[in-house]
């Protein structure tokens, strides 16, 4: 795979192998992805201090975070969609990040890192693809997953500095 | 140009302007998001320079923590909600 930055500003990810479209996509298919990182994975630290607090947060920030990741979350299918439908003959795909969607894929890179993580059990990310003997199958795919992600959101960032 | 001494109609007023309480908006260590991406995101929401967001992100990686602004309440909320919209773990606290 590899990816070039548009003089319009999109993103073109192209030469992506068959088998990693698979990779790419399976998670980004599943539907409760925002939902479970909002109601766990945000929630734990928000604050201790009031809890008049967390009840709002709950009841009024709740709501408009999961239809902000869900706007999101659409988005970024609408964009891996070139992979399903191109000639299936095709053995290399390719897909395009347009500039207007990239604020949505950086958060969707995130919460799908962060769901396969939490799924898997994995605690830490970084150093960790040459030592991981003892990590079961399911969780050498998901690391190899986040890794793909890490990828592409590393490419946003750059293409955002520029 | 006067120089006759203020006089204040009700001096309470002014002593619970002086109590209220003062919030700060932290945010922890993860182990998932990219230090670059921490980065990025300090610089969107808080407009600060690369140095200094990467002076703050440093900070959360190293000490497991940043505290990124301080302020009212309202203000402090909607900087926790902007910070969990990007996928950060971002909390309230009062200092005082």
């Amino acid at each position: 795979m590899n990816c070039s930055l548009q003089p319009n500003g999109d993103l073109l990810f192209q030469e992506i192998d068959f088998s990693l479209v698979t990779l790419l996509t399976q998670p980004l298919q599943q539907k409760e992805l925002s939902s479970q990182i909002v109601n766990e994975y945000l929630f734990q630290k928000l604050t201790k201090q009031d809890p008049l607090f967390s009840q709002d947060w709950k009841e009024y920030i709740v709501p408009e975070l999961q239809a902000l990741f869900s706007s999101c979350h659409e988005k970024v299918l609408t964009d891996l969609a070139a992979l399903e439908y191109e000639n299936p003959s095709k053995q290399l795909r390719s897909f395009q990040i347009p500039l207007a969607h990239r604020d949505a894929w950086l958060r969707m890179m995130s919460i799908v890192r962060l769901s396969l993580a939490a799924e898997h059990q994995i605690t830490e990310v970084g150093h960790h693809l040459c030592d991981h003997a003892s990590f079961s199958s399911a969780q050498e795919k998901a690391l190899l997953q986040i890794e793909i992600f890490s990828l592409i959101q590393q490419s946003l960032i750059e293409a955002e500095s520029q | 140009m006067t120089t006759e001494p203020l006089i204040l109609e009700n001096p309470e007023t002014v002593m619970e302007l002086e109590l209220e309480p003062v919030w700060q908006v932290v945010v922890h260590d993860d182990p998932i998001n990219l230090m670059s991406y921490v980065t990025m995101v300090f610089q969107k929401i808080f407009g600060f320079s690369k140095e200094i967001a990467e002076k703050k992100m440093r900070e959360v990686h190293v000490q497991g923590r940043s505290t990124l602004w301080s302020g009212s309440r309202e203000e402090g909320e909607l900087y926790v909600e902007k910070l969990q919209g990007y996928l950060l773990t971002a909390a309230l606290e009062q200092i005082f």
